[in-house]
C-alpha cells in the first residue's frame, strides 16, 4: 500500500465526495444493466431480469457502504494507530517530549511576536482605501523661505545627505489644491499636541490632530458612528466639531454611541463630537502610530485654539500634505505638476514677509537669503512619517536576534530527532523484520514528528499571546499579531521536524536487518553523532553571540546609570501642568504656577521647590540663536545655545552649584533687566578668554542688548545622558512666561510619598487643571535609556533561552553518546581504566564542543559588535571582560550539562557490560 | 456445484483476468464464472469492494468507456504495481498448490 495513492484516494473521497459517489452509482448501475441485458437475451422478460439481478446484487446500498468504510476505514484506522503509537512513544519519553515541545514553543512564540512587531512597523500600509495610490509631499535642501518651521516625525536624509522635511505653509497647501491636475484631491494635517478635554465634570488631556475638511474623503475612511469631517466643517467661522478615534471613544466614553452631538469643552472651546473612526484606523501618520484622540477641522480649530498653528503667515510652515494619485499618473508627473507652484508660492510668501518689514530691516543679513528647496513626491502608502533610523535600528537588531534564536531552535530540534532516531534503530529493525513495510514505518515516524511539531506549535501560539505584552519592542507602536508570521514560523519548525525526522527514518529503514539486529549498525550512528556535534557547535556559537551582546548592553546600561548628570537626581519629584490660556486672565500660566509653587514649598517633607518650562533630561530640546552684544555676525556664522526657562530657586533645588556670579532671584521680575545664568560649556565656547558675567546677548541679531549674563552654573546633562553638556542658557520664568510648567520638588525622603499631597495642592488651586507626567527625576532619566533597555532585555531574554537550549542539546547528545558507548566504556574499565578518567573523558567531549563553538562564536560576536557599536556607551564592542564572562558562563553551563552523562558513564559496571556482550 | 471464492484468492483472480484485457465489473464476474466452469459465482457485494480497494491501492486504473451494448461502463485495467502484485500472488499460489498437492498425494 503506497502512501501517496492511499492519501490521494482519501483526499478524493473527502473533497470530491459527490463525484466519487456518483461514479460508484453509475458503475453499479452499468453492472445491473449489463447483467439484465444478458438475462433478457437468455429469454427472460425485462422485469424478471431486473428483479433477479437486484437479488443477486444483494442491495446496492450495502455495497456502497462497504466501499465507503473501506476507503475511510483503512486510512483512519492507520492514522489512529499511528497517532496512538506516537502519543505512547512521546509519553514514554516524557523528558524528550517536554524539551522538544518547549524549544519549539519558545522559538515559534518569540519569533511570531518579534516578527509581528517588525511587520507592523515596517510593512503595514495605512488603513485607508487603496493605500498604494497615496503620495506625500516633502522637500529637501536648504530653505530660506521660512521664518518658522514646525516639523514632526523622525528626521531622515536623502541620498545626497540633505535633510528631508515635510512641513508646508497653508498658502502652499491652498495653491497646490488650486493648481493640482494629477491628484484626486490632497489634504493637509498638523498634529496639535495635547488639549484639555472637559466632559462630564472631568478634565483630561487628549492628543489632537487638525486636518483639512477633505482628510477622510481623500483617505476613503468611513465613520464607525456618526459622521467624519466634511469640507463644509473646514470654513472660517464654523462651529468647531471633533471626530474621535476608536481608542479614545472606548477609553474615555465607554464606547457610548450617545456621545454623538454632545458638546464638550476642549481647552475652553465648546466643541461638538460628530463621529468616531473605525478601530483599525490610526491616522495618516503611519499604520502603527498611535491614533490621535481627536481630529478637528483645520481652519475652525486653528482659529479657536490660537497661535500655535498660523494659517495666515506664508512663512510659517507646519502642515503635512498628502494626496491620492489619479489613475495612471506617476509620482514624477505630480512633481512636474506642482514643483513650479511650490517654488513660486514659497518665494511669494517670503516676499510678502519682507514687504511687511521696515526698509532697514529688509537689508539685515538674516533677511538677505533666497534658497528654495526641491519638492519631492514620495509614496504615502506607509503613512506621512517615515520610519526613523532609531526604530529601524531597533527592528534590525531585534530581527537578527530572533533569527539567531530560531536557528538555535531548529538545530536543537534536529539534534533531538537525530539522537532519538539513532536510539530507535533497534526498534525499527525489529519491526521491519517482523514484517512492517518501510513506508508504514516512515509514516509512523513522520506522524511522530508532525505530532510533536504540532504540540510545539500549539504551545508556541499560547506563548505568543502570553508574551506579546512583555517581549520588548520599539516604544509607542501598536502591535497586531500577524497570522502569516505565525504560520511561517510554525511551518518552518514543522519542516525542520519532518526533515530531521525523515532523514534518519529513511536511513534506519534501509539498513541491513541482520546487521543492525546483531549490533553492527554503528557507522550510521557515528555519522549522526558527527552531525549532532556540528549542530551543537553551531548552537554554542550563536548563544555566545547573544550572550556577548546581552553583556555589552547590560554594561552599557550600567555605565549610563552611573554617569554624573551634573545635579542630584535622588529624591527629586517632577510633574507638569499646562493651564490653558484664558483671554480674560492675562499671564494666567505664570499666576497659576506661582500659586502652586508657593503651596508646594509649604508642604512637609519638601525641602525646596522650583519650576521650569521642562525638566532636565526629559527629552525636550529648546534651541535658540545666540548673539552676543558687541560682536559681528555675518550670514554664515550661527551660534546657538540650548535654553531652559527656570524659576528662582531652580539651581538650589536641583543641586547645581554656581561657579561664578549669582543665581536667578525673585527680584528678576517682569519689569527688571532680563537676566540669564549660562553653564560652563557656554562660557567655554562663547567666552573662552573673558568673564561672561556682565555680557549681554539676544536671540535675534538685532536685539543683542536683551539679556544680561549674571552667573555661570556647573555643566549638567541636557536632553540625554550620552552627550556632553551642550552650551545652555537658563532664563527666568518671571521674565519669560513658559507655555507649560514643570515643577521640581526636593524631598527629604522617598518622593513617592508626597504625591497625594501634591495632587491636593494642584486641585486646590484649580480643580480643572490636569497633572501630567508625574515622575521622579530618576524615572525621567531612566526613560532616556528606553532603547538600551529594550536591547538589554531582549538580548538577555533570548540569550537565556539560547543557553537553556544549548545545555539541553549538549545533555541530550552526551547522554546518547554515553548510552551508545556503554559497551566500549565497560571494556575499557575492565581493562583497567579509572572511573575518574571515564568521567573526565566525557566532560572533555562536552568542553571540546563548547570550545570549538566559542571560537566561532567569538568571531561572530566581533562581527555583531560592529552592528551594535553605536548603541554602546563606555565600552568597546570587543570588550574583553564581557567576552570572557560570556565564555565563562557558557563553559560552566556546558560542564554542568556534561556532568550527569559523565557520571552515568563512570558508573558503568564492566562485569554487566561484558556479560551483555 | 457452486463454491464461494476461497479466502484471499479473489484479488489473484481479478488481477489475472485483468492482466489479459481491461474489463468492466460485470465482465469480470462473467469471465470468472466462465473460466471456473461455473464453479465460482462471485457476488457483486464482494467484487465491487475488492475492485475499489485495488484501485485505491494503485493496482488498478479505471476509465469510463462505451460497453459492447453502447452503455457507459467503468473499465478496469492493471497498473505496473498491479502486475507486480499479480506475479507475487501467482508465485505464492503455485507454492501453496504444490504444497497442498504434495500433502494430499502423500496421504
Amino acid at each position: 500500500v503506497t502512501l501517496p495513492s492511499r492519501l490521494k484516494s482519501a483526499l478524493r473521497w473527502l473533497f470530491l465526495r459527490k463525484k466519487v459517489e456518483h461514479e460508484l452509482d453509475d458503475d453499479i448501475q452499468s453492472f445491473v444493466e449489463l447483467s439484465a441485458a444478458e438475462k433478457i437475451n437468455d429469454g427472460m422478460t425485462a422485469d424478471e431480469a431486473r428483479r433477479l439481478t437486484m437479488l443477486e446484487l444483494g442491495g446496492t446500498e450495502q455495497i456502497k457502504e462497504r466501499i465507503r468504510t473501506q476507503h475511510w476505514g483503512i486510512f483512519i484506522d492507520e492514522l489512529r494507530q499511528d497517532l496512538r503509537y506516537a502519543f505512547r512513544t512521546l509519553g514514554k519519553n516524557k523528558g524528550w517530549t517536554a524539551v522538544m515541545g518547549l524549544s519549539l514553543a519558545l522559538g515559534i512564540g518569540a519569533d511570531t511576536v518579534v516578527f509581528s512587531e517588525i511587520n507592523s512597523l515596517l510593512l503595514t500600509k495605512l488603513a485607508a482605501a487603496r493605500p498604494d495610490e497615496l503620495v506625500k509631499l516633502e522637500w529637501a535642501g536648504a530653505n530660506d523661505m521660512v521664518t518658522n518651521l514646525a516639523d514632526y516625525g523622525p528626521t531622515i536624509k536623502d541620498s545626497s545627505g540633505q535633510g528631508i522635511r515635510s512641513a508646508f505653509s497653508y498658502a502652499l497647501f491652498k495653491q497646490f489644491q488650486a493648481d493640482n491636475q494629477t491628484l484626486n484631491g490632497l489634504f493637509a494635517e498638523v498634529p496639535f499636541g495635547e488639549l484639555t478635554v472637559v466632559a462630564g465634570g472631568q478634565a483630561e488631556r487628549a492628543s489632537s490632530l487638525f486636518v483639512s475638511g477633505n482628510y477622510y474623503e481623500v483617505l476613503g475612511v468611513l465613520p464607525l458612528v456618526g459622521r467624519t469631517l466634511i469640507p463644509d466643517d473646514d470654513v472660517t467661522g464654523r462651529p468647531v466639531v471633533a471626530v474621535l478615534s476608536y481608542g479614545y471613544w472606548t477609553r474615555r466614553f465607554g464606547a457610548d454611541p450617545s456621545v454623538i452631538n454632545r458638546v464638550v469643552t476642549i481647552s475652553n472651546v465648546p466643541t461638538t463630537i460628530v463621529g468616531v473612526t473605525p478601530p483599525g484606523f490610526n491616522g495618516a501618520q503611519g499604520a502603527s502610530w498611535r491614533a490621535p484622540d481627536m481630529t478637528m477641522s483645520l481652519t475652525a480649530a486653528a482659529e479657536a485654539h490660537g497661535a500655535d498653528v498660523d494659517l495666515t503667515d506664508p512663512t510659517y510652515w507646519s502642515l503635512q500634505i498628502m494626496g491620492r494619485l489619479k489613475p495612471d499618473v506617476t509620482r514624477e508627473q505630480v512633481r512636474g505638476n506642482l514643483a513650479e507652484t511650490f517654488r513660486q508660492t514659497a518665494q511669494a510668501g517670503w516676499q510678502s514677509y519682507l514687504n511687511g518689514l521696515k526698509a532697514e530691516d529688509r537689508l539685515l543679513p538674516r533677511n538677505l537669503r533666497s534658497r528654495v528647496p526641491q519638492l519631492r513626491v514620495e509614496s504615502g502608502s506607509y503613512g506621512l512619517f517615515s520610519i526613523g533610523p532609531d526604530v529601524l535600528r531597533i527592528a534590525t537588531i531585534l530581527g537578527v536576534v530572533v533569527v539567531l534564536v530560531l536557528l538555535i531552535v531548529c538545530a536543537n530540534v534536529a539534534n533531538l530527532l537525530l539522537s532519538r532516531a539513532a536510539a530507535r534503530q533497534r526498534e525499527i529493525s525489529t519491526r521491519l523484520s517482523l514484517g512492517a513495510s518501510r513506508p508504514r514505518i516512515i509514516r509512523q515516524l513522520l506522524t511522530e514528528s508532525a505530532l510533536i511539531s504540532g504540540i510545539g506549535g500549539a504551545l508556541g501560539l499560547c506563548l505568543t499571546f502570553a508574551a506579546r505584552s512583555w517581549i520588548p519592542g520599539p516604544p509607542g507602536v501598536t502591535v497586531t499579531l500577524d497570522w502569516r508570521v505565525f504560520v511561517f514560523t510554525a511551518a518552518l519548525s514543522l519542516a525542520t521536524g519532518i526533515t530531521f525526522g525523515l532523514v534518519p527514518a529513511l536511513q534506519a529503514t534501509r539498513l541491513n536487518l541482520a546487521g543492525t539486529l546483531s549490533g553492527a549498525g554503528r557507522s550510521i550512528a557515528q555519522g549522526q553523532s558527527k552531525l549532532g556535534n556540528s549542530l551543537i557547535v553551531v548552537q554554542v556559537a550563536i548563544s555566545l553571540v547573544l550572550l556577548v551582546s546581552a553583556g555589552l548592553f547590560i554594561r552599557t546600561l550600567e555605565n549610563l546609570r552611573r554617569v554624573d548628570v551634573g545635579f542630584d537626581a535622588k529624591n527629586l519629584l517632577t510633574f507638569e501642568i499646562s493651564p490653558d490660556p484664558d483671554p480674560s486672565r492675562p499671564n494666567r500660566i505664570g499666576a497659576v504656577g506661582g500659586e502652586v509653587l508657593e503651596k508646594l514649598r509649604a508642604l512637609p517633607n519638601v525641602l525646596s521647590a522650583s519650576m521650569s518650562d521642562r525638566a532636565l533630561l526629559s527629552g525636550h530640546i529648546y534651541t535658540s540663536n545666540f548673539f552676543v552684544l558687541g560682536r559681528t555676525y555675518d550670514t554664515k556664522r550661527k551660534d546657538t545655545v540650548n535654553m531652559r526657562v527656570v524659576s528662582p530657586g531652580f539651581f538650589e533645588t536641583m543641586g547645581i552649584p554656581l561657579i561664578r556670579g549669582r543665581s536667578l532671584l525673585e527680584q528678576d521680575g517682569k519689569d527688571s533687566q532680563k537676566v540669564a545664568v549660562i553653564n560652563e560649556a557656554a562660557a567655554r565656547k562663547y567666552f573662552p578668554n573673558e568673564n561672561p558675567i556682565g555680557n549681554y546677548f539676544g536671540t535675534y541679531a538685532d536685539k543683542t542688548h536683551d539679556i544680561e549674563i549674571v552667573g555661570v552654573a556647573r555643566d549638567t546633562k541636557y536632553s540625554n545622558v550620552r552627550d556632553a553638556a551642550p552650551p545652555t542658557a537658563f532664563i527666568c520664568t518671571l521674565q519669560n512666561p513658559p507655555g507649560q510648567i514643570t515643577f521640581e520638588l526636593r524631598t527629604s525622603g522617598n518622593p513617592d510619598q508626597i504625591v497625594p499631597s501634591v495632587r491636593n495642592v494642584v486641585h486646590d488651586v484649580d480643580p480643572m487643571l490636569p497633572i501630567m507626567t508625574m515622575a521622579t527625576q530618576q524615572e525621567l532619566i531612566e526613560e532616556r535609556f528606553q532603547q538600551e533597555r529594550v536591547f538589554a532585555i531582549a538580548c538577555s531574554l533570548f540569550g537565556a533561552i539560547a543557553i537553556a537550549l544549548v545545555s539541553i542539546g549538549l545533555f541530550g547528545l552526551l547522554s546518547y553518546n554515553v548510552a551508545r558507548r556503554t559497551n566500549e566504556i565497560g571494556v575499557r574499565m575492565a581493562l583497567g581504566a579509572q572511573r575518574s578518567e571515564v568521567l573526565l573523558g566525557v566532560l572533555r567531549d562536552s568542553l571540546a564542543l563548547t570550545a570549538v563553538g566559542s571560537i566561532i562564536g567569538l568571531a561572530g560576536s566581533l562581527a555583531a559588535g560592529r552592528l551594535i557599536a553605536g548603541q554602546l556607551y563606555g565600552l568597546a564592542p570587543d570588550d574583553p571582560l564581557t567576552m570572557v564572562a560570556a565564555i565563562g558562563l557558557l563553559t560552566t553551563v556546558a560542564a554542568l550539562a556534561g556532568f550527569w552523562p559523565a557520571r552515568r558513564a563512570s558508573l558503568v559496571d564492566p562485569i554487566e557490560c561484558l556479560r551483555a556482550e | 456445484m457452486r463454491l464461494d471464492v476461497p479466502q484471499g484468492t479473489l484479488d489473484l483472480m481479478i488481477l489475472t483476468i485483468l492482466n489479459r484485457e481491461s474489463l468492466h465489473g460485470y465482465g469480470i464476474s462473467q469471465r470468472m464464472k466462465a473460466l471456473s466452469r461455473e464453479t465460482f459465482d462471485v457476488n457483486p457485494g464482494s467484487l465491487f469492494p475488492a475492485l475499489y480497494r485495488l484501485e485505491q491501492d494503485g493496482k488498478l486504473k479505471a476509465e469510463w468507456r462505451q460497453s459492447e451494448n453502447n452503455r457507459n461502463a467503468k473499465y478496469y485495467k492493471l497498473t505496473a504495481a498491479g502486475r507486480k502484485q499479480l506475479a507475487q500472488h501467482q508465485r505464492r499460489w503455485e507454492r501453496l498448490s504444490i504444497a497442498i498437492a504434495g500433502v494430499l498425494e502423500g496421504a
